[in-house]
Order: structure tokens, then C-alpha cells, then sequence
């Protein structure tokens, strides 16, 4: 029998887990322009930039294009917040104790990663400028082209439990404590061991869902469009844009460190959640060199790269976890 | 049943006049099918200073300084072609230490721009760190050129008859010094660029100028040398101390963005090489730097230099005071922009940039002359900055 | 998709970054003979107005008002060519190394210098400043041949007084024409 305080205590847990994510996401945006600024032989932002920006953002004026949908403009940046902050909290920060909102996060995750893109499809499409039109037309190529790779080598290791004799769940939580252990010699059993290029192919549409180069960026590249879709916005609708883009750091991360790098297994109560966190900024390291040391592909490059190369590492673990070899 | 084939809306994107990847105004008008362009229809002349009829008004020193300000990259270029069609004008010649000095200053000059070049194309493609990286070696030439002449950009070295500063026995080791790390850097970044997937993907095959087009339409510099020809005023027709310097013409086959920085990456190194040629020079070399100047009789005079965009030409009116009664600039980026309006036509819309950036386009060089379309009445009409901005107060 | 020079150049630059924080540190450097603000020199500039005529720019005006000259530089038109460096007879102006100009205030932006103005005794006319007729005489005393030498201390007063104008116009009352010297020197 639930009572109130029962979910009351649920909800406070889950307002915990954003502002973790949230002081997660500042730290670790700064470390990324700090890195980045660092590898091109800058000196790179003091701590506060990230959030300075976007308050800054908030005390300016608020506007709608003229030739704008009203409707749409300001819905759009509310659209992406949402969609980002239930994709923080679906997301269990490492230990498997996190109860879990629901028994099937995979589909619901993957569901509201694609709302995230398509707010600023909206936002595009909606501002009515030629260059917001250009990039939502990006970035509806980058659904297209992301989405089913991204969806496979999410679902690998939730299809891949019921070969490691544990029930077929579509739980996140599930998959953390199936990585339990190890592998072979000393490799945990993570499921990066286990299927590597099913991690591969999640890391590359994760890089590229959270703006980072190679592909990333496309949909915005300022030397070609301007800023894509979010060219007409400003103020704090941008704010709000650039607050829902704040939290890809955590949310893709922590994705990636959930399902293939085992969260914060093995430890106890204090030490996985900082066992996590280390992890996922293992990744965001990783995501900002791989962002410093690559050119901007063209639209057209990431069609061909992952309906091919990526498509092809995700379709081989499937298989490899279907037929089981 | 027939079924139409489906094809995306046309539309218009206006490139310009401000946008981020170009550095300067211009307009491109690009007819677009999707990410396709299909059209160009290239505007100039946001940029106009009239420094052709200010030149008028002035006396040939201070023109010196004026054309030195038609460009902020090629000073050295434009300084260099005027000062030796001045020259032409006055029947003077230059002395030995002068001629290497103002060798010494086209060709850092010539480093710079192209690194410049190299780190913008870098960026345009989204590079961002070899486009910082490229940039802080680009701060050694500065350095050097800053030593020298007091200043980065605007280096005020030539005068007519001359150069107006020597340089130091002592400083020659630490300008050696520093095109060592120069020749270091360049090697580094050639590497870099041309072993990268990434920018092979965005530039091979990219912005491709026919060769017969190009000869066509009287393409210059490292664009021509891009396509194919080996044209270069530094060898065609000496000027300097370029007569005496062994150097190769860098050439490439293709035509396309590739090509064009093979070319230009190689020209860094060749420009190390003629510097180190210059200061070797400087150092048994000596003598005064700077010719005596009489007058400027009544007379015309044409002069050429090898820019770092390419051919530019100086043609001065001499009616035998001390001020020019005519001064024309013809401007490297004049032809060479007007090569982008074959090139970018088939292109996909995201490697407009870079393709406008590969002829390394100078906006401010180019402007000439402002001409207004009254478009309801379809009359052209020329006036005076003054008179312009009255008529659309 | 071999990109290792670039990484390997990214990670050398990791710890030592090429900017500095400039506009709330010192500048990187600043080297020796760069061009800066031009100056005029209290003690050798005598006021005689070649920079004027001379500036590429028109960055410098003379001023003259009163019994005073104004010699200023609007440093925003200036280019920093030194031609005015180069041009000047005495070394009265030079430019420094000094480029943080930035000024909130256009009346803030000169650089200026006085002079006291020497007037024509006759019309009023500006003859030139005390200083630059202090710095002819000096010359010409220097230079001055022996024989003639008398007549010319004698005769310095009155040119001091006077513009071109009426020098020209009353040399014969005054007894200051050129001519004499000439006939002098053929003589002998």
C-alpha cells in the first residue's frame, strides 16, 4: 500500500536526479569548451560561462518573427525542454537501486530523443526564414539517417539479457545489474566487450545527437546556415533551447555509460554514483577530442554513413545477439 | 499511369552581404533545389572607398600609404606595385639592398596570406583546430614582420625609390630562427590537410574550374596555377629581386579545392625558401636603401607584381607634378571572383563557402567603382558617396 | 580517416595556450620600433608645420589663433605611416610604442603642442612661431659667411618683424633686399 509520501518521495527523488544531471551537464559542458579551447591552443572559459550564457539569454527581449508561426516558435524551445528533462530522469544515474518510472524505458527514451530532434525541426520550419527552413530539412535528414542505428544499438543489450540468463526486460535498470561481474580474465562485463560494434555505432550517433563533429553539427554549421534551425530565435526562447542543449551532456552520456559501460556497478550506495559520473565524463572527453579533431562532413555524408557503415555494426551485433555467437 | 517526377521546391538563398563565411560584403544570389544551387549571380561593391579618385588628390608619397590600405593582407603587394610603377614614372632605380629587403617583405607577406588562407578554408569546412592551429604559426611571420617593420599588417616599407627601414645585422639570426619554425609548421600543416578524410571529403572534386573555362575567363594566381597553367608574374616578368632567385611555380592538375591548396600549401614552402635566399643576401649586401627621388615627368607607366591572390597591376598618369593625374588599381580578386560563377553552379549548398573561399576573394581589393540601378527606371548612374547617401536618406 | 597530425598537434598544444588574456593582462609583447602614438617633442619640435603638409592621412592640423600656434594630431585619422617621423627636420616629432588609444571621448584623442606665434610688425600676418625664427637665426649665424657677416646681424631685426609679404615689399626702404649680398660676393 502507497501512500502519498510514498510518491511524493518519488517525485523528489526524480527533481534530485535533474539537478543532478543539470549541475552535471554545466561541469561538463565546461569541460568540453575548456578542453576544446585548450587542444586549439586557447585559454578557454572561466566555470560560470555555460550558465552565464544562457542567463544572459533570459534578460534579453522577447520577440516572434514576423513571418513566424507564433504557435509553433514558442511552443518548439518548451517542446525540447520537456523532451530533455524526462529523457534525464528516465535515465538512471548509474546504480540499479534507481526504481525506474517505468518498466520499458528503452522505448520511451528512444521516443522522446526523437521529440528532442524534431522541436527543432519545428523551431526551423516554424521561425520561417530560409536558413531555419535549411536546417530543420538537415536535421530531418539526420532523424532519418540516426534514429534506426541509434534505436538497434539501444536495444542490443536489452535483447542481448535473455542470453546472459536473465529475463528479457526493457528496463535500463535491468541491463545495469545484468553487467555485473566479469567478462573474460579482467574485463567487466559490459556489454562494450561484449558487442563492440554495437557501442561503436551507439557512440557515433550519440556524438552526432549531441552536436558534435564530425556529423553533428550540420544542422547549425554558422559557416554555411548561420545557425540553422534556431537562426530567428533569440532571447529567452533561445534560452530555453540552449538550457534543453545543456543537458545533452548528461543525458547521451549517461545513456552510453548505462547501457555499455555497466553505470556504477559493483559499488555501494555513494561511491557508483561517482563511479558514474567519472565514467560519463570519460565519454565527454572522448566526445570533445574526436569533436577537435575532425571537419564537418557535408548532409550527404552522414545518409551514406549510417544507413552503411554505422547501420551495418548495429544490424551485426543483432544478429550476433539473435542467432547468439 | 505516369508519375511525375518529384522534385524540391526552387528557391532563392541569399549569400550576403553579411554572412559568416564571407569575410567581407558581397552578394550571391543562389537559385537552390533542395541543397543544390543551380544559379549564381555574383554582386559586388559593398565595399567601395574610392581610393582611386582620392589617389587624385594626392601627392605620389602619400599615395604610398593610401594604396597600402586598398588591402589589409597584401599591403606589401599593392605598396611594391605602386612604388614600381612609380618608379617607371621617375626612371630611378632601385638599389641591391633594397630590391632583397622588399623580396624579403613580398614573400613573408605572401606566408602570411596564405596561411591566413589555409586557417580560413579550415574553418569555412569546420575545422576548428587546425584553423587555431594554423593560425598561432601565422604568428610567427607576423612576428617577424612586426620586427621589422613596426607594425602586422600595414608594414609602410616601400617607398618610391627604395625601402624607408634596414634591417639589423642582429636581427637577421631571429628571422632565421623563426622561418625555421615557419618551414616546421608549414610542413605540419600541409600533413594535416592532406591526410585527413574529412577535408579530402569536403574539397576533392569540389568547385571544379574547367581549364579551358579558366584561360577563358583570364583567371590568375594560385587559381590558374590550381587548373593547370604555369603563370606567375614573379617568373613571367621579374620584378625585385625575383630575376636572380631560384624558385619552382607550384602547379596542380584539376582545378578543384584540392588542388588549389596543394597549390598554395606548396607556395609556403617555396615562399620560406626565397626568404632565406633574401636574408643570406642581406647579410653580404650592403649599400644605401633608398634612390634619390627628382620628379615624375609627363608620362604614363604599368606595373605588375605577383600578389598573393595574384596578378595586380598599378597604372599611374603622370602630368609632371608631384600628385598623379591618374591612378588605376586592377586587382587580382577582379578576375578571380568572376571564376566562382562557373564554379559553384552543381555544387551542394553546404560547400558554397568554401568554394567562394578557394579563390580567396578580397572584397575591399575589388570594389572599384559604385555604380546604382534605378531599377524602375533602369538608368545607371554614378556619383559621389556624398550624393548617394542624400538620394536614399 | 587518418587524422593523427592533427591530433598530435591538438594535444601538444594542450598546456601551453598561444593567447594571452590581453585586455585584463599585459599584451604578449611589444616589440622594439613598433609604431605607435605619434609625439611631438617639447624640446626639439619648433612649430614649423612639415608634418602637416606632409601626413598621409591629414591626421595632423595646425592651428593658428591669437598669438599662439596648435600643432595637433587627431590620432583616430592616423595611420602610423611615420612619414611625419621621417619628414621632420628636428627630430620634433616621433612615434612611440604606445597603442592602447582607446578613448571614450573624440576630444580626448589629440595629441597637441603650443607655440608662441611671431606676427608681422606691418599687416599681422603669421610669420612663423618664436621658436622656428629662433632656429633660423641659430642657423644662420652658424652658417653665415664672415665678410658679410656684420650687415647680417644688423639686419635680422627686421626680417624677424616681418612677413614675406611686406619683406618684399619694403626691402628697398628697409634696405633688406637679397640682392646686396650677391653684389657683395661677385665684388670680391
Amino acid at each position: 500500500m502507497q501512500t502519498v509520501f510514498d510518491y511524493l518521495f518519488i517525485i523528489a527523488l526524480y527533481f534530485a536526479v535533474i539537478g543532478l544531471a543539470f549541475f552535471f551537464s554545466w561541469g561538463a559542458s565546461w569541460v568540453f569548451r575548456k578542453l576544446s579551447a585548450r587542444l586549439q591552443a586557447r585559454r578557454g572559459p572561466p566555470a560560470y560561462q555555460p550558465i552565464a550564457d544562457i542567463i544572459k539569454l533570459f534578460g534579453k527581449e522577447r520577440f516572434t518573427p514576423a513571418l513566424s508561426n507564433k504557435f509553433l516558435y514558442i511552443l518548439s524551445p518548451l517542446l525540447a525542454l520537456s523532451a530533455i528533462l524526462i529523457l534525464s530522469f528516465m535515465i538512471p544515474p548509474g546504480t540499479p537501486l534507481w526504481p525506474g518510472p517505468l518498466a520499458f524505458d528503452l522505448i520511451v527514451i528512444l521516443y522522446f530523443s526523437v521529440m528532442f530532434s524534431l522541436a527543432f525541426v519545428i523551431a526551423g520550419w516554424a521561425s520561417g526564414s530560409t536558413w531555419g527552413k535549411i536546417g530543420a530539412s538537415r536535421e530531418v535528414v539526420m532523424i532519418l539517417s540516426v534514429e534506426l542505428p541509434l534505436a538497434i544499438a539501444l536495444l542490443i543489450p536489452s535483447l542481448a539479457l535473455a542470453r546472459g540468463g536473465f529475463s528479457f526486460s526493457l528496463s535500463i535498470t535491468d541491463v545495469i545489474s545484468a553487467q555485473q561481474g566479469t567478462f573474460i580474465w579482467i574485463l567487466p562485463n559490459w556489454f562494450l566487450f561484449r558487442y563492440p560494434l554495437a557501442a561503436i555505432a551507439l557512440f557515433l550517433t550519440l556524438l552526432t545527437k549531441s552536436w558534435m563533429r564530425p556529423f553533428g553539427d550540420i544542422p547549425e554549421a554558422e559557416q554555411e546556415i548561420f545557425a540553422g534551425s534556431l537562426t530567428e530565435y533569440g532571447g529567452p526562447l533561445l534560452g530555453i533551447f540552449e538550457l534543453a542543449r545543456l543537458f545533452r551532456f548528461y543525458v547521451f552520456t549517461a545513456l552510453f555509460v548505462d547501457l555499455y559501460l555497466g553505470g556504477g556497478v559493483g559499488f555501494v550506495f555513494p561511491f557508483d554514483l561517482l563511479i558514474f559520473l567519472a565514467k560519463c565524463l570519460v565519454i565527454v572527453i572522448l566526445m570533445t577530442i574526436v569533436h577537435v579533431a575532425s571537419a564537418r562532413y557535408r548532409i550527404s555524408h552522414v545518409f551514406k554513413w549510417f544507413l552503411t557503415v554505422c547501420l551495418a555494426f548495429a544490424l551485426f551485433s543483432l544478429i550476433r545477439v539473435l542467432v547468439g555467437f | 499511369m505516369q508519375i511525375d517526377k518529384v522534385t524540391a521546391p526552387e528557391y532563392v538563398v541569399p549569400l550576403g552581404p553579411f554572412h559568416p563565411a564571407l569575410l567581407e560584403g558581397e552578394y550571391f544570389k543562389l537559385k537552390v533545389e533542395g541543397e543544390k544551387v543551380l544559379d549564381v549571380d555574383l554582386k559586388l561593391g559593398y565595399n567601395y572607398r574610392g581610393i582611386m579618385k582620392l589617389a587624385e588628390s594626392r601627392s605620389y608619397h602619400q599615395n604610398i600609404y593610401l594604396f597600402e590600405r586598398v588591402c589589409g593582407i597584401c599591403s606589401a603587394a599593392h605598396t611594391t606595385a605602386y612604388t614600381q610603377t612609380a618608379e617607371m614614372l621617375g626612371g630611378i632605380e632601385l638599389p641591391d639592398r633594397a630590391r632583397y629587403i622588399r623580396t624579403l617583405i613580398a614573400e613573408l607577406e605572401r606566408i602570411h596570406s596564405h596561411l591566413l588562407w589555409a586557417g580560413v578554408g579550415m574553418e569555412l569546412i569546420g575545422f576548428k583546430t587546425l584553423f587555431m592551429l594554423i593560425w598561432r604559426d601565422r604568428e610567427h611571420v607576423l612576428d617577424v614582420l612586426e620586427a621589422i617593420s613596426g607594425n602586422r599588417q600595414h608594414y609602410a616599407m616601400n617607398t618610391i625609390g627604395g625601402v624607408r627601414k634596414d634591417i639589423d645585422k642582429d636581427m637577421i639570426p631571429k628571422i632565421e630562427e623563426k622561418l625555421k619554425l615557419l618551414h616546421k609548421a608549414t610542413e605540419t600543416a600541409t600533413k594535416a590537410v592532406l591526410e585527413d578524410g574529412g577535408i579530402r571529403a569536403r574539397t576533392k572534386g569540389i568547385g571544379t574550374l574547367d581549364k579551358e573555362i579558366a584561360r577563358k575567363i583570364c583567371v590568375v594566381g594560385p587559381v590558374a596555377r590550381a587548373t593547370g597553367m604555369a603563370i606567375d608574374v614573379r617568373k613571367d616578368d621579374p620584378y625585385a629581386a625575383y630575376d636572380e632567385i631560384p624558385f619552382d611555380i607550384i602547379t596542380a592538375e584539376g582545378g578543384d579545392i584540392l588542388s588549389m591548396a596543394i597549390v598554395r600549401l606548396g607556395e609556403l614552402v617555396e615562399s620560406v625558401k626565397i626568404s632565406q635566399f633574401c636574408l643570406d643576401k642581406l647579410k653580404t649586401v650592403g649599400g644605401p636603401i633608398r634612390a634619390e627621388v627628382k620628379e615624375f615627368p609627363t608620362g604614363e607607366a604599368v606595373g605588375r607584381v605577383e600578389a598573393p591572390r595574384g596578378e595586380l597591376m598599378y597604372y599611374l598618369v603622370s602630368n609632371g607634378t608631384n600628385i598623379p593625374e591618374r591612378a588605376r588599381v586592377r586587382t587580382p580578386s577582379y578576375l578571380n571572383d568572376y571564376a566562382l560563377l562557373f564554379m559553384l553552379p552543381g555544387e551542394s549548398l553546404a560547400d558554397v563557402p568554401i568554394t567562394v573561399a578557394s579563390v580567396d576573394p578580397c572584397m575591399a581589393c575589388t570594389d572599384r567603382m559604385c555604380s546604382v540601378t534605378d531599377h524602375r527606371i533602369q538608368i545607371h548612374k554614378t556619383g559621389t558617396l556624398r550624393d548617394l547617401s542624400k538620394s536614399f536618406r | 580517416m587518418v587524422k593523427i597530425t592533427a591530433i598530435k598537434e591538438a594535444l601538444k598544444a594542450l598546456f601551453k595556450p598561444a593567447t594571452t588574456k590581453y585586455p585584463h593582462g599585459p599584451p604578449s609583447h611589444v616589440p622594439p620600433g613598433l609604431r605607435g602614438l605619434p609625439q611631438f617633442s617639447d624640446e626639439n619640435c619648433i612649430g614649423c608645420g612639415a608634418c602637416v603638409v606632409c601626413c598621409s592621412a591629414n591626421a595632423i592640423s595646425m592651428k593658428d589663433e591669437g598669438d599662439t600656434r596648435t600643432l595637433s594630431i587627431f590620432y583616430p585619422r592616423c595611420v602610423f605611416c611615420g612619414r611625419c617621423e621621417d619628414i621632420c627636420p628636428e627630430d620634433g616629432i616621433s612615434l612611440t610604442e604606445q597603442f592602447e588609444l582607446a578613448t571614450t571621448d573624440k576630444k580626448n584623442a589629440e595629441v597637441t603642442i603650443v607655440f608662441k606665434l611671431v606676427r608681422c610688425s606691418q599687416c599681422g600676418d603669421v610669420i612663423s612661431t618664436r621658436k622656428h625664427l629662433d632656429k633660423i637665426k641659430e642657423r644662420i649665424m652658424t652658417n653665415v659667411d664672415a665678410t658679410v657677416k656684420e650687415e647680417v646681424v644688423r639686419d635680422l631685426p627686421k626680417y624677424e618683424t616681418l612677413c614675406g609679404e611686406c619683406r618684399r615689399k619694403l626691402s628697398y626702404e628697409l634696405n633688406t633686399h637679397t640682392q646686396k649680398y650677391y653684389a657683395r660676393r661677385w665684388e670680391s
